[in-house]
């Protein structure tokens, strides 16, 4: 990793991400309310959210694993997250277990 | 400020244990500690920053790097609009407090009960303790990956877990089943047919032009 890709990168990253916050302080001049901002509100985050999990899958080697301690430890964190609602609970643990499983059993 | 502390203390134990994983997981991917702390002070968003380590480790170029982390904070967009009325009138702390719009801090900002009179200052100081949380839970986490040495395979998988579980909490306050499941059908598919380096913007753009295409049937 390049310094200059590296800190040209994070600010790409920065940009992008006050330009969502700052969004609706340019495009809105008051609360704007129409039908399909309502209907993206709703079914936006969730479309782009379970995508990125997939995106997440697409780094591990799933052919080599027969995506056997993956979808367990997703079955893990499903399990605990409905159990405590504490994020942190359900992430640092299923990673945890995942870490466990691929550095023994798919080593 | 006392108050604005006690207020905040929610945030801190959530911040700093994630700011935690956050530099843990960066340093162990390969992002060097100052630029770890840099992407905390100037990002400031938890799951976009564990995207943004996982791009920058996959040597992803610059656009797909902006494009990902403005879909992923998208959401943002819709806080803004609901909270941009009590902003409008601020001085230029506003832009520090809307740089600040993080699901935690809109969360307390959105709830606070305190009178109006210096509501700017006290919004200002509730974005900035919170984003201190944050810079300190990296700090912790990068310090503590420099030092010890272990075997951090494996590790990248919490990002995977990251976005279950943000899935979850979106589903359980939406209840929008089905757009989750058209999502679902989406991301097998590309991850049998579209190679992982095109992976990303791909599906993410499908989904986007399904959900404009099948407006109709979602919205039943």
């Amino acid at each position: 990793m390049s310094n200059s890709y590296l800190y040209l990168s994070i600010l790409f990253c920065a940009l992008a991400t006050f330009l969502t916050r700052v969004l609706a302080f340019i495009l809105f001049s008051k609360t704007g309310e129409s039908p399909t901002l309502n209907y993206l509100k709703r079914h936006l985050p969730v479309m782009i959210m379970t995508i990125l999990i997939f995106y997440g899958l697409s780094g591990s080697n799933l052919k080599a694993t027969y995506a056997i301690p993956e979808v367990a430890a997703i079955m893990l964190s499903v399990l605990l997250h409905l159990k405590t609602k504490n994020a942190l609970i359900s992430i640092f643990t299923s990673t945890i277990f995942y870490m466990i499983m691929l550095q023994s059993l798919f080593a | 400020m006392k108050r604005i502390f006690l207020y905040t203390i929610p945030v801190l134990m959530g911040y700093l244990p994630l700011g935690i994983a956050y530099g843990i997981l960066a340093v162990e991917s390969g992002v060097p500690f100052t630029a770890a702390i840099f992407m905390s002070i100037i990002v400031f968003a938890g799951s976009g920053q564990f995207l943004a380590v996982s791009l920058l480790s996959a040597h992803a170029g610059y656009f797909e790097i902006a494009v990902s982390s403005f879909l992923l904070n998208l959401r943002h967009f819709f806080y803004g609009i609901t909270i941009m009325d009590e902003l409008k009138h601020f001085g230029l702390r506003k832009y520090y407090i809307i740089f600040g719009l993080t699901d935690e801090t809109f969360a307390l900002l959105k709830t606070w009960r305190g009178n109006g009179k210096n509501k700017e200052s006290v919004y200002f100081k509730i974005a900035l303790l919170d984003h201190l949380y944050w810079i300190t839970g990296s700090i912790i986490g990068a310090t503590m990956a420099s030092t010890i040495t272990f075997n951090s395979t494996g590790i990248e998988f919490a990002l995977t877990i990251l976005f279950v579980v943000l899935t979850i909490e979106l589903l359980r306050q939406q209840k929008n089943y089905k757009t989750f499941f058209i999502a679902i059908v989406i991301g097998i598919l590309s991850l049998i047919f579209i190679p992982p380096s095109k992976m990303l913007l791909t599906s993410l753009t499908a989904g986007i032009i399904v959900l404009f295409f099948m407006r109709g049937i979602i919205n039943e």
